[in-house]
């Protein structure tokens, strides 16, 4: 019971609007100190933690994803959902799910994902008759596939922390991310066909259709390299990043030619301020992890489960509930940062697939991202449309229950996460 | 005190320009470690530690800039919710917080850098590189941090918003650059 009274105290010190980062060092800090009288080395955790190889993924997926937005992809990604769609019941909005999932293949992240893709899709479906709260809810939930579908930076960071194979974990994230992307296409087309006031556009010709895909080529041929190249064995995660950023730069400088030398360098800034802010949190949360093994957290978890003879789906639903309402205050890196080094040992004590408890926690994260009161993708939306967010929110509930019956899912056909990885080639 | 100021506004720049040359030359070496092993068959074996010491260098370095655009994360749903004086206090608050954990990581960080020299740790790796040279990153770092945090509460106290690029730490800044 001592790791929930660390869970509140934790998140009472976070409520008090400092860095989060901060927050996680002093509070694991002034714990070790009252019960070991020092500091406990914070000095050498902080380096050894963050002198990983494997990190440098995240960092160069985000130069990927930063040389891919201003080649301005994004355009022809979704003019090209859009030409091949428009026609269904619903097609702007079946087009937005359509291009998130792409870009969610070229971004590890889901705020970027709903950020480039909203600025080009609200606009449209609102012009075409679309009521505002489902041009809203459609983005804000299309978006979070970013973190499901590979790249994805929170896998990076869960499979860091847990020591799971981080391309297995990518090419888990592939078909419970087609499913659910599914599950949001069918909901869209059926609950347009109710909404009289949508205009219908006629379909594309295949002239049309040729010019669309010609244009989306590139931005449709770089997933196909990253994702590939890790799954046939040819890269590990972090080489499959570094030829993707190349890639991504090729791609801009010959093909789209508006990429230059001062372009890299504010790519190669920004993706190094969000490193520095991503692994500090990291950083102190290896603090954490390193204070409740001191305390025996992590062991008392699993006497605890063992004591009552938790089943596999019972433990899972647990760790859930808990996610689900640290989601309602948390962000995603906090959560998992904290809650992983606790879950671990239990997941093995029960033999419970790393793989697919990473991606259940993702689709639980993604929940965390459209669920109030801090849910970045409704921020996000409310950044793009400026629209109060109680519409975001009632735009976004349907989305909400969808993502929950995707997460019932997997967590009933754990062979939907695990088969694809299965299949890999490890090199 | 403008000359404080600007002082640190420069290390900052400084520091992330450090940054991301280290991300940057990352990108670079396992490029060519990539090339090395699949076309010329020569495996370059000292990448993958250099990688890791370059990534400490650029998350320690680009710390103090981060923080000077107000992008490391905080949970501000009840902060918001205050006045103009309480977001003020909460402010000055967070940014005191920042700056006892860096000025931590600044004597923790020299700690763990001193034993290295003095014990004469090499890196177990291909490199066998000392140690502190690496552990070097985190101490700067973290001084460059401290400064930045010691500044923005100097310029929350004189109510100058302008002392910070987006206003203060806390605003959504960057959004779109983080990976959730």
């Amino acid at each position: 019971m001592s790791f929930a009274l660390i869970l509140v105290g934790l998140v009472l010190v976070l409520l008090t609007g400092m860095p989060v980062f901060s927050g996680l060092m002093l509070f694991s800090l002034a714990i070790l100190y009252a019960v070991e009288g020092n500091l406990g080395g914070a000095g050498e955790i902080v380096f050894g933690k963050l002198n990983t190889y494997l990190l440098v993924a995240i960092p160069l997926f985000t130069l990927m994803a930063h040389v891919m937005i201003r080649g301005k992809v994004v355009n022809d990604l979704f003019g090209a959902a859009h030409t091949l769609l428009r026609h269904l019941p619903g097609g702007i909005a079946v087009a937005t799910v359509a291009a998130c999932t792409v870009f969610a293949a070229i971004s590890g992240s889901s705020v970027a994902t709903a950020l480039t893709i909203g600025s080009a899709a609200i606009p449209l479906m609102v012009q075409y008759g679309y009521p505002a709260k489902v041009a809203y809810g459609v983005v804000a939930a299309g978006g979070t596939l970013g973190i499901l579908i590979p790249p994805s930076g929170p896998m990076v960071l869960f499979g860091v922390v847990s020591d799971t194979s981080i391309g297995q974990l990518f090419m888990a994230g592939v078909l419970p991310g087609l499913m659910i992307a599914g599950i949001f296409a069918l909901w869209a087309m059926g609950s347009a066909r109710f909404a009289a006031q949508v205009q219908a556009e006629p379909r594309a010709s295949l002239g049309e259709i040729a010019t669309a895909l010609r244009k989306a080529f590139w931005a449709l041929a770089l997933p196909v390299l990253v994702l590939g190249g890790m799954y046939f064995g040819v890269f590990t995660a972090t080489e499959a990043a570094a030829a993707g950023a190349l890639g991504a730069l090729a791609i801009a400088a010959l093909v789209y030619r508006n990429f230059g030398l001062r372009d890299l360098w504010a790519s190669a800034i920004d993706a190094s301020r969000t490193s520095a802010m991503l692994f500090l949190i990291l950083a102190a949360a290896a603090v954490l992890g390193n204070v409740l093994t001191k305390l025996r957290i992590p062991n008392q978890m699993v006497e605890l489960v063992t004591q009552y003879g938790l089943s596999q789906i019972a433990f899972l639903l647990a760790v859930m509930a808990v996610v689900f309402v640290l989601g309602m205050f948390l962000e995603t890196i906090s959560i998992i940062l904290i809650t992983t080094p606790v879950v671990l040992p239990v997941l093995v004590a029960l033999k419970i697939d790393p793989v697919w408890y990473g991606i259940l926690l993702m689709v639980n994260l993604e929940l965390a991202l459209i669920t109030p009161p801090v849910g970045m993708n409704l921020f996000t939306i409310k950044a793009i449309s400026n629209a109060p967010i109680r519409e975001i929110i009632a735009g976004v509930l349907p989305y909400v229950a969808l993502m929950i019956v995707g997460l019932a899912i997997v967590l009933a056909a754990p062979q939907i996460a695990l088969w694809l990885p299965g299949t890999m080639i490890v090199r | 005190m403008r000359l404080f100021e600007h002082l640190i506004r420069w290390l900052c720049a400084l520091g992330v320009a450090l940054a991301a040359v280290s991300v940057l030359l990352s990108l670079a070496l396992i490029g060519y470690s990539v090339v090395m092993r699949y076309f010329v068959n020569a495996p370059v074996p000292w990448v993958d530690e250099l990688v890791g010491y370059l990534l400490v260098a650029s998350v320690m370095l680009g710390a103090g800039e981060a923080l000077r655009r107000g992008e490391h994360i905080s949970v501000d749903i009840v902060t918001e919710k205050l006045g103009p004086g309480g977001k003020r206090l909460a402010q000055l608050f967070g940014l005191a917080a920042v700056a006892l954990a860096a000025a931590i990581l600044v004597w923790e960080g020299w700690a763990t850098l001193a034993f290295s020299r003095m014990a004469g740790l090499v890196s177990n790796g291909y490199l066998a590189a000392p140690m502190w040279i690496p552990q070097l990153a985190v101490p700067v770092g973290a001084a460059i941090l401290l400064l930045a945090a010691i500044a923005a509460f100097v310029a929350v106290l004189r109510d100058d918003p302008g002392a910070m690029d987006k206003g203060g730490h806390g605003a959504p800044g960057g959004a779109q650059d983080r990976p959730q």
